[in-house]
């Protein structure tokens, strides 16, 4: 019962996000950079939730920032899926050299803290939006691959690959009406948990400048920009945060749901 | 004093805004009777893992303020008035009608080690900024000197190329500290205040009272602590808890905030002091003068000044004279925002490239909000321009003169002439933009040796001119110092220059 | 459940440290493929605005940048195993000694938190196990799910502001030196720690709960289960010694990621560790600096997760763990 009533407040709120960040320019108040206000406003005369240090309304700026860290998230975390799942079949498919190589790629992947080789990577290719959801992508595949490969199993022994492969059918398809469906649940599962670790990993690169460039902010960017307000008593700083904070928490929730419902637990 | 010159003193004095004769600043009437004992912690920011103690080698607010508390200059500048005080020489005078100088030094001043200060030490240290592997900021006026000599144990005499009835100025600048000749490891000896026991670059300088420092009635405290915070908002709130004692570089917007609290003492001074554009006028675009004067129409300084400065300061002209400045010119046009002007100057150009601008927190806390302002005022002028936010740590190293356009800053110099050398002559190291204007160089050279004040004024006018127009650094306002004190701290003085000129720490004392 | 044999303990264990050796290597080149292909080379970048071809071409035969890829690495490995990475571009120190100090803040910082979250999540997680279902456990997993929601930063600012800023009971910026006595060090710890602490103990709460309750439900406690031993008995003396292989790698796998979590902590409280350090340096491409940084943090990182599998593997033959990945 409280599992269920969790899982339901997990989905409005992520459905609430969502929302909110898809329909910003319709919900904000003034476009984000634009400066109305006068430096750090307080809420009421200066918009909902008050004006930053450039009078700039926060309202806005924050919900723009969801779009930025939402859209970085989904991109970075559908990418992240394709590849690891799409690396993982042609593993099972072909076997081999192919399998081991990138079985033990993905090792050392997963063996090497994420945050540094962002780090790294991004020192030398430079920060975009393209660098960073690229960089994350590619990191977070390993758990897609590793969730997805035994599932995958060993194809190439299986039935209908070779009977598909005799009548010169097109492999691709059956492929995923085969093998697809029995990767769901886990791939959705951990396809919940994976949005809510690249939030927090956009979020973290952002706050520590390497993110998201300035004057768009998204909600990790935002919380370095309010800083200041904070430690002179202002709570907006906060608000960009606790977004994060409830975005993680709502997939997370749905995530554990899943997990639950379907008993098969990815490793944690 | 005997002056070389037909001059009067007062004239003298006028010129040159020197005042050789003062012995200590005034303190401010509310201050109590000095006591002695405690433990000061003070924090500046543009700290960076790679500074080192030599005073050569200081180049942001964090070095300023450890050379105000180790070292001593021949000269100190003191309160509002950007007045000279003596510091290790005692007097100074103009000899063969201004072509050198004679400083007189203080007789029996103690180096940290035990060391009796002489003329030798001055001369080292001060040849030093002119030797070839210097990256000083004032390499160019040591080097363009003719000679820097000994005149027995306690003068040195300076010549000059040309006559400089400003020079003593320079003098004051923090990098130049005396040591003792022939130092080649810099741990921090010095003459003053407080002595070295601990130093981690880019985290903490740690000190405790040189006992036998020569002024007589300074350094009260008995040990100091200098915190390298590079985050304001961590520099905000370490204040706040009263981790802090003392500290610049406050956010004049969070003032009023602080303002209201018992524990502390917020000290505002219209100063100097900006925070800059700088355009590198040796590489495209910036190198077409009529992209300089685009970029310097597409920025709303009025707006500018009260988004970003809280509206306190003076809007500025891309001189780095403030209209309050003894040699302003009003009569230099004032360049106001016209996004039409600005949008027609650029198209002209017609350079398609990115204009990233570099910034970072390491210059101030409104370094980064001043070239989010600027991009959006240079949008409206159809300028895109990209905000590229650095890291504290190195800025002031690895991008200030290096990046094609960049955030940089100055604090309050005592001269406009001192400014104007350092930071604009095309001859000067130190100048960030690289530009180079011979008509300009010529009008700052020849007021130097102008002793008539009409003339010199003209002088000025005219470099202001060039300058405002045609140089590389863009100064949308002057900004207002901000600095603190916990309430437990008397006889912090208000200088022009911050830290009072970055000797405060010897100053204040625990009540 | 068959019995490893000692023969198949002891493959394992060299192939887990082979693998680990492969993964730092592997990382070391990289790190050096990743700054050799850096637009400009280090010779521009050391000589900075004082560059000229000639002066750039001598620097570049003086730092061997005209030698294949291959061998510069190899001559760059076999000075990195001597600990000798370079100068830093930006102050001409060696970069080994820049970053020594920082990366012993770092694991003060690190084994500190370790030292408090290890304890409390482990017993929190044992007695979720114990009353699994009731109010203790449903609260305990809230509690602990809603801190794996917060961003570090978010945890270590609200700290800041409540217990710095308002009740001024420990600082704001957490300065350390070789000098502080211990008491200075707990007052300047103690609230990275505390952020440490909640951002670290999710996960060991989760998998202690998990392993003593995987544990719970093989056959041998549910034997017991039907003799009428009390619950509490069995998990203590039955269910307890069997998880601890989980428990142990959980520790040393905890430790790994708490060394890699300082690095935003560290930008938080402006602590000097390695992570401030290594985010500064990769933002000016200091690339000695960066080199150094990533590979150890990367080194100590995968050490700690292959001690975690060993003594995995050690404490409890029987048990073959799977790795957890970031």
């Amino acid at each position: 019962m409280l599992s269920r009533i969790a899982v339901i407040g997990s989905l409005c709120l992520l459905s609430a996000m969502v929302l909110a960040a898809l329909l910003a320019p319709v919900l904000a108040p003034v476009l984000p950079n634009e400066m109305v206000y006068p430096a750090y406003a307080a809420p009421g005369p200066g918009g909902v939730l008050g004006a930053d240090g450039l009078g700039r309304d926060m309202l806005s700026r924050v919900l723009y920032g969801l779009r930025y860290t939402l859209v970085i998230t989904f991109a970075a975390t559908t990418l992240a899926g394709a590849i690891g799942v799409s690396l993982a079949i042609a593993s099972g498919l072909l076997r081999g050299w192919f399998d081991i190589l990138v079985g033990r790629a993905f090792d050392i992947l997963m063996s090497i803290p994420h945050i540094i080789l962002a780090l790294i990577v991004l020192a030398i290719l430079g920060v975009s939006m393209t660098t960073l959801v690229l960089t994350m992508a590619v990191l977070q595949s390993s758990t897609y691959y590793r969730v997805t490969r035994p599932i995958a199993g060993d194809l190439s022994a299986m039935d209908y690959v070779e009977v598909a492969r005799l009548r010169g059918e097109r492999l691709g398809w059956n492929l995923f009406r085969e093998i697809f469906p029995n990767m769901v649940p886990s791939l959705l599962a951990q396809y919940g948990l994976g949005l809510s670790s690249a939030t927090l990993f956009i979020s973290s690169l952002s706050f520590l400048g390497i993110g998201i460039q300035p004057p768009a902010a998204d909600l990790g960017g935002l919380v370095r920009e309010n800083a200041l307000a904070l430690s002179a008593g202002r709570f907006t700083p906060l608000v960009p945060a606790a977004c994060i904070a409830l975005f993680c928490l709502a997939v997370n929730g749905i995530a554990d749901w899943l997990v639950g419902h379907f008993s098969e637990r990815p490793e944690s | 004093m005997t002056e070389g010159l037909k001059l009067s003193r007062r004239r003298l004095l006028e010129l040159t805004a020197m005042s050789g004769a003062m012995v200590l600043a005034p303190r401010l009437a509310w201050a109590g009777e000095p006591q002695r004992g405690g433990h000061l912690v003070i924090s500046s920011g543009g700290a960076a893992a790679g500074d080192s103690l030599d005073p050569r080698t200081f180049n942001s607010p964090y070095g300023a303020a450890m050379s105000g508390i180790i070292y001593n200059n021949l000269i100190a500048v003191q309160g509002p008035n950007k007045e000279l005080v003596p510091e290790l020489a005692h007097s100074w005078e103009a000899i063969n009608g201004g072509l050198s100088w004679v400083f007189n030094l203080v007789e029996g001043v103690e180096f940290h080690n035990g060391k009796i200060l002489t003329s030798e030490d001055v001369v080292f240290s001060l040849r030093r900024h002119a030797e070839p592997d210097s990256r000083s900021s004032m390499r160019s006026v040591i080097s363009n000197l003719v000679d820097i000599r000994a005149d027995g144990d306690h003068r040195v005499i300076i010549d000059l190329p040309a006559v400089n009835y400003l020079f003593p100025a320079y003098m004051a600048h923090f990098t130049l500290g005396i040591v003792p000749a022939g130092t080649t490891d810099f741990t921090g000896i010095g003459t003053g205040g407080y002595k070295v026991t601990n130093f981690a670059p880019g985290e903490v300088l740690e000190m405790v009272r040189h006992e036998n420092y020569f002024k007589p009635n300074a350094a009260f405290v008995d040990s100091v602590e200098l915190l390298a915070i590079n985050d304001p908002s961590a520099l905000t709130a370490a204040f706040q808890s009263g981790q802090v004692n003392m500290t610049s570089g406050l956010d004049a917007r969070s003032a009023g905030l602080l303002e209201s609290m018992a524990n502390l003492r917020i000290f505002k001074m219209e100063g100097g002091g900006y925070i800059s554009f700088n355009m590198r006028c040796d590489i495209p675009p910036f190198d077409n003068p009529d992209m300089r004067l685009a970029l310097k129409l597409a920025v709303d300084r009025e707006d500018m000044l009260q988004r970003v400065g809280a509206g306190v300061g003076s809007i500025g002209n891309d001189t780095p004279v403030p209209s309050n400045d003894a040699v302003f010119s009003p009569n230099v046009e004032q360049k106001r925002y016209d996004p039409e002007r600005a949008r027609a100057l650029f198209e002209s150009v017609g350079y398609t490239g990115p204009i990233v601008l570099h910034t970072s927190d390491a210059i101030s806390s409104r370094a980064v909000d001043m070239a989010t302002v600027f991009q959006e005022h240079a949008a409206r002028a159809g300028i895109p321009i990209e905000v590229q936010r650095d890291p504290a740590d190195g800025y002031w190293n690895s991008v200030v003169g290096v990046a094609p356009f960049h955030v940089s800053a100055r604090s309050a110099r005592p001269t406009a002439d001192a400014i104007f050398s350092t930071a604009f002559l095309g001859t000067s190291e130190n100048n960030e933009c690289k530009w180079v204007n011979e008509e300009f160089d010529a009008a700052i050279i020849a007021a130097r040796a102008e002793e008539n004040l009409e003339r010199r004024l003209a002088l000025y006018e005219r470099a202001q001119e060039i300058c405002s127009v045609d140089g590389g650094t863009m100064i949308p306002f002057f900004s207002a110092t901000v600095q603190g004190t916990s309430a437990d701290v008397d006889g912090f003085n208000v200088g022009a220059v911050e830290l009072n000129g970055y000797r405060a720490v010897e100053q204040v004392w625990f009540t | 459940m068959t019995l490893m044999q000692g023969s198949a303990v002891r493959s394992f264990v060299v192939a887990r440290i082979a693998s680990g050796l492969v993964s730092i290597l592997f990382i070391s080149f990289l790190v050096f493929l990743g700054t050799a292909l850096l637009p400009g080379d280090a010779a521009t970048a050391m000589l900075g605005q004082e560059a000229t071809p000639e002066l750039v071409e001598s620097l570049r035969q003086a730092l061997g940048l005209d030698q294949p890829l291959l061998i510069r690495y190899l001559n760059w490995l076999w000075d990195a195993l001597h600990g000798d990475f370079g100068v830093s571009l930006s102050n001409g120190q060696p970069a080994m000694a820049m970053l020594l100090p920082r990366l012993e803040n770092s694991l003060i910082l690190a084994f500190s938190a370790a030292v408090i979250v290890l304890p409390l999540a482990i017993s929190i997680g044992l007695v979720a196990a114990i009353k699994k279902g009731r109010p203790f456990d449903t609260m305990s997993g809230l509690v602990s799910a809603l801190f794996l929601s917060m961003p570090s930063f978010m945890i270590g600012y609200v700290l800041i502001y409540v217990f710095a800023v308002e009740f001024r009971l420990f600082p704001a910026v957490s300065s350390v030196r070789a000098s502080t006595s211990l008491t200075g060090w707990a007052w300047a710890l103690t609230l990275p720690v505390l952020t440490l602490v909640l951002v670290a103990q999710s996960h060991v709460l989760k998998v202690t709960r998990a392993a003593v309750l995987g544990v719970m439900g093989s056959d041998y406690i549910l034997m017991a289960e039907t003799k009428g031993i009390p619950r509490i008995r069995i998990i203590l003396l039955h269910a307890l010694p069997n998880a601890l292989s989980s428990i142990v790698s959980i520790c040393m796998i905890t430790m790994a990621h708490l060394i890699v979590d300082v690095v935003v902590i560290e930008a938080v409280f402006s602590y000097p560790g390695m992570g401030k350090l290594m985010v500064d340096a990769v933002a000016y491409r200091d690339i000695p600096v960066v080199q150094a940084c990533g590979v150890l943090f990367s080194a100590i990182f995968v050490v700690l997760n292959m001690l975690a599998d060993l003594l995995g593997v050690l404490v409890n033959p029987r048990q073959r763990l799977p790795r957890r990945g970031v």
